[in-house]
């Protein structure tokens, strides 16, 4: 049942580009989705998980769920995974009716896409073959987990396998991912036990590898969507300038791939770093093929200092452009206004970082980047609990979710053996709060055999001066109970058992999260063994 | 070859465990101390309320991070943009404002259930405008604490019991009142001898008889027509509960302390004359209880919500103003005796003295009393002496009123021994033409319960006759 408009369209787009660029990609899939509401959906999975076959996490999945039923998600635009193949996944823009506003909507998606897959296919940078490669391994842990999860429903009657094993995935990757491998792995030994520590024990490593794969992917960001959009928009004025169609404006349908800060900013700084070109863009095509990651870029304009003055500028003469891309009736409009200086605010502190760190892939950019911070450890009793926090936009929240995930372990019977988690302290800040949490492990005895056996301590507070005086006042409280001997003896029978802790491993850090540190570790020393 | 997507499919797979119980499980009075600690347990519950509110500013923020990004991406109506604006409002104020500020409360213990984390948020919600879905959104996100918050125990045969977090008290107060009206099928009923008064309608005395006991009366009346009906008692009943220092003490013999002894107990007679209320077929309830707690705070217990907070919040600790909370049940049961009529049943609880005054309250104790304190016990804390003195007063007031409905019982936690003390002469005689003081072994916390109703029926027959 295709739809020869749409083959026609595709067939145009792809001649467009040809004209434009002298070649075309050739190792790409497209997928068309009829109903947008499906991509919809795919398309946010997709993202959050940075590749088509990532498994995410129940909560996130749940989330996700609920931001679609209540319809916050963007739809009818474009996702492409510049794998080799290339992937692409666009909602048809239109019902199916005969308007040349919608059939230019979908040439220009078209040219936008093929773009991409051509600069995957064809760009000296190791993106597109890491990104290959961590789809594949993706796709394997996947079905795994699928397999797993099924014979374990089958067999044995556990059915909450596939949702524990998405959660776990999802957020040992995310520890991984930033270099915190001190896992309590089951031991070598435990393989032979059963399937599933095997499995576990794979999978454990499996993400290490995707890891460390992450780490040398490069920064391709801004390079790969100045490269598609420079090839749109000066193929969308060629067209337009050939009057081919009644108007002579971008139509507002395109809003996805002209509207956002993104677009404009990156191709603004291909036109101006090839301003000596600007009549040859097939050699502007050729050269920025040759670059290697945004760095490149960023040199060849000259260094951030000109860059961000690029982006000042094209802010700038934005605020008065954006809001033809808005609906605007009512004098609302300015409340989209700081969504979109905080993606400027985003883009701004992006390449003020890649100048000053001179970051080339993902690693090092992981190195500098204040989004994952790493404070050293603080001593009990021998045992490490490790101090980081995560900054708010560059991770999906995930870190909270392992918070919930672990009360979830409190609540289900597990019958089988699972990797636990270091003891951690996160923060992280989620608008207003900041927000520490606590996951401690308590004392193994043992092999565990299930997350039952492990006492597990879960706490969150939010670092703010109200609680740390909250809490020093109870202490004081406490104390003063304890001096006048006001507290049983029968109660506590012996005197409290005080553990050793260890605060010289930590590395500097603000005042107030140092407090909070404290009052999370006294969760830990206060605990009664066994409780 | 057509590419397929691996669809990222979610399964929802419903808990088989979730309402799960072993045919086998023995419930007793130590299974159900098990299930209040775990369920006080601070931490436990404080860590899953926590989650909770992370998870739902983690929704929260999912939400906010999509909207901002579909109002620059997708292509929109003016009405559908204005829309999402102002749902973009809403959502990012309650990410900046009402969670974290709940978040503080919760981990400063304040917002103890996920009623009050509720309402936390609809009070900060309250200038907003168009909130009915976004009230509806929360109460499904609110839905999440209850599959947080399960609570397992085991009895001593190893069979397994789960109970959800936010129906342990409704479970341990069924699981006890019942267990209490199995061993005591009696209703707490007053004898009464009624005569017939005035003129007899014969015929209709003859009817009534035949139809309600089933025997052909005599056709006249005389003395044999003056019968012992069982009268319902209206009964308001107070349990006054010690909850100071000492109550932490652990009962030999078990792993629960006097104090969860003691908050058991008050659950199960709490349960135990609601059940008894509801079998009625009046509107209004024959038995309320109340829960008066001693301590500094005069509260008095007396619904559902307030008893669960009551059960999860009470700590034992600071010193015994049992005057001064026994005034408190006092004047609330004058209102009631006063608009409802009821009897009142006071219930003393306490392992010890008292030891704090009601300030300005100038007692008029028995004279008996003052002269035992001067001549028999002249060593003793003027402090202490001068509560008995108040106790005392107060509880001769009401037990010499006019009504003769209040009733008042004495429990004393100690052993036998306690019996050869001075804590004991002290109240016994602080008592006497009050009631007479029951001593309670510690260890047999749990026929507390049993106890006190078997008094209380007790009681109730042997005064109104």
């Amino acid at each position: 049942m295709d739809n020869p408009r749409v083959v026609e369209i595709y067939k145009q787009a792809r001649k467009d580009f040809e004209e434009f660029v002298g070649d075309t990609p050739e190792d790409y899939k497209v997928l068309l989705f009829i109903d947008p509401e499906l991509h919809t959906s795919l398309y946010q999975v997709m993202e959050l998980g940075g590749s088509p076959f990532a498994v995410l996490s129940q909560e996130q999945i749940e989330n996700l769920r609920k931001a679609r039923n209540r319809n916050y998600l963007p739809d009818e635009c474009i996702s492409i995974f510049p794998s080799l193949p290339t992937m692409i996944y666009m909602s048809l823009p239109f019902e199916l009716d005969d308007n040349p506003e919608r059939d230019f909507t979908l040439r220009m998606m078209f040219i936008h896409a093929f773009a991409h897959a051509y600069f995957a296919e064809k760009s000296a940078s190791n993106d597109s073959k890491i990104q290959t490669e961590i789809y594949r391994m993706d796709m394997i842990i996947r079905e795994l987990i699928m397999n797993n999860a099924y014979g374990l429903k089958e067999d044995r009657q556990i059915p909450w396998g596939l949702p524990y094993f998405q959660d776990m995935v999802a957020v040992i990757r995310l520890l991984t991912t930033f270099g915190v491998q001190d896992f309590y792995i089951p031991p070598e030994t435990s393989r032979k036990d059963s399937l599933f520590q095997n499995f576990m024990l794979e999978i454990i490593t499996y993400l290490k590898r995707r890891a460390e794969l992450i780490k040398k992917k490069n920064l391709t960001g801004i390079l790969s969507e100045a490269f598609a959009n420079f090839i749109h928009m000066k193929v969308g004025e060629q067209i337009l300038e050939k009057s081919e169609y009644s108007f002579n404006r971008v139509p507002k349908l395109l809003k996805p791939i002209y509207g956002p800060p993104m677009n404009k900013l990156s191709y603004e700084i291909l036109t101006r770093a090839f301003e000596e070109l600007s009549d040859q863009p097939r050699e502007i095509i050729k050269q920025t093929l040759e670059m290697h990651s945004d760095l490149d870029l960023l040199t060849k304009l000259g260094g951030g200092a000109q860059v961000r003055r690029i982006l000042k500028d094209v802010r700038e003469g934005a605020q008065a452009t954006s809001v033809y891309w808005h609906a605007d009736t009512s004098g609302y409009w300015r409340k989209t206004w700081n969504i979109y200086e905080g993606v400027w605010d985003q883009l701004d502190d992006y390449i003020k970082f890649l100048n000053k760190h001179q970051c080339v892939n993902v690693g090092q950019w992981f190195e500098g980047s204040s989004a994952f911070q790493f404070y050293g450890y603080v001593k009990v009793d021998a045992k490490p609990i490790y101090v980081f926090e995560i900054d708010d936009e560059s991770i999906n929240l995930e870190q909270l979710l392992i918070l919930h995930n672990h009360s979830l372990l409190y609540r289900q019977e597990f019958l089988m053996p699972t990797p636990g988690f270091p003891d951690i302290i996160m923060f992280k800040k989620m608008d207003r709060m900041v927000v520490g949490t606590l996951l401690a492990v308590g004392k193994l005895e043992e092999d565990p055999l299930s997350p039952w056996d492990l006492p597990i301590y879960s706490r969150a507070i939010d670092i703010s001066k109200e609680l740390l005086d909250f809490v020093a006042a109870q202490k004081q409280e406490v104390e003063i109970d304890e001096e006048t001997g006001r507290a049983s003896e029968v109660l506590y029978g012996t005197s409290k058992i005080r553990k050793k802790v260890d605060y010289s491993h930590l590395k500097k850090m603000s005042q107030s999260k140092l407090a909070s540190v404290r009052v999370l570790i006294d969760e830990i020393v206060t605990q009664q063994e066994g409780a | 070859m057509p590419h397929r997507i691996h669809t990222i499919s979610r399964e929802r797979f419903t808990d088989p465990l979730a309402i799960w119980r072993d045919p086998d499980f023995v419930f007793d009075f130590a299974d159900a101390a098990s299930v209040l600690q775990k369920w006080r347990d601070p931490r436990k519950g404080q860590s899953s309320r926590e989650a909770l509110v992370l998870g739902m500013s983690l929704e929260n923020a999912v939400a906010v991070k999509n909207i901002r990004r579909r109002l620059l991406v997708t292509p929109l109506t003016p009405l559908e943009e204005e829309d999402l604006v102002r749902e973009l409002e809403i959502l990012e104020y309650i990410g900046n404002n009402a969670l974290p500020d709940a978040l503080l409360q919760v981990n400063m213990g304040e917002l103890q259930t996920k009623e009050e984390i509720e309402d936390f948020i609809q009070k900060h919600l309250k200038g907003f405008e168009g909130t009915a879905e976004y009230k509806k959104h929360l109460t499904e996100s609110l839905r999440t604490l209850e599959e947080l918050t399960d609570i397992e125990i085991t009895d001593r045969f190893g069979h397994k019991l789960r109970i959800k977090r936010e129906e342990v008290m409704e479970f341990l107060g069924n699981q006890l009142g019942n267990w209490l009206a199995r061993q005591m099928p009696a209703k707490p009923v007053t004898d009464t001898i009624v005569r017939p008064r005035g003129k007899v309608h014969k015929k209709k005395t003859f009817e009534h008889s035949i139809l309600t006991s089933q025997t052909i009366p005599p056709k006249s009346i005389d003395v044999d027509d003056i019968v012992v009906m069982k009268k319902d008692r209206n009964a308001q009943i107070y349990m006054i509960n010690d909850i100071s220092q000492s109550m932490r003490n652990i009962v030999q013999g078990t792993h629960f302390s006097r104090l969860e002894g003691a908050l058991l107990t008050s659950l199960a007679i709490f349960y135990y004359f609601k059940k008894q209320g509801r079998s009625r077929r009046t509107n209004q309830k024959a038995f309320r209880t109340a829960v008066v707690p001693i301590s500094k705070s005069r509260r008095i217990v007396s619904s559902d919500n307030e008893l669960e907070r009551f059960l999860l919040t009470a700590v034992a600790k600071g010193r015994t103003p049992m005057s001064a909370s026994v005034r408190a049940a006092i004047e609330h049961a004058k209102v009631k005796k006063n608009t409802q009529n009821r009897d009142i049943h006071l219930i003393i609880v306490t392992d010890g003295r008292p030891n704090e005054l009601i300030p300005g309250y100038d007692p008029t104790p028995s004279r008996s009393l003052i002269k035992y304190f001067e001549e028999e016990r002249e060593g003793i804390d003027p402090v202490t002496r001068n509560c008995y003195i108040e106790i005392n007063s107060l509880l001769r007031d009401v037990v010499r009123d006019r009504s003769r409905t209040w009733k008042v019982s004495y429990f004393l936690i100690g052993s036998e021994r306690m019996k050869l003390t001075d804590i004991w002469q002290d109240t016994r005689r602080t008592l006497r033409g009050i009631t007479y003081p029951v001593v309670i072994d510690p260890s047999r916390m749990d026929v507390l319960a049993k106890t006190i109703v078997t008094e209380s029926l007790r009681l109730g027959q042997s005064t109104s006759s």
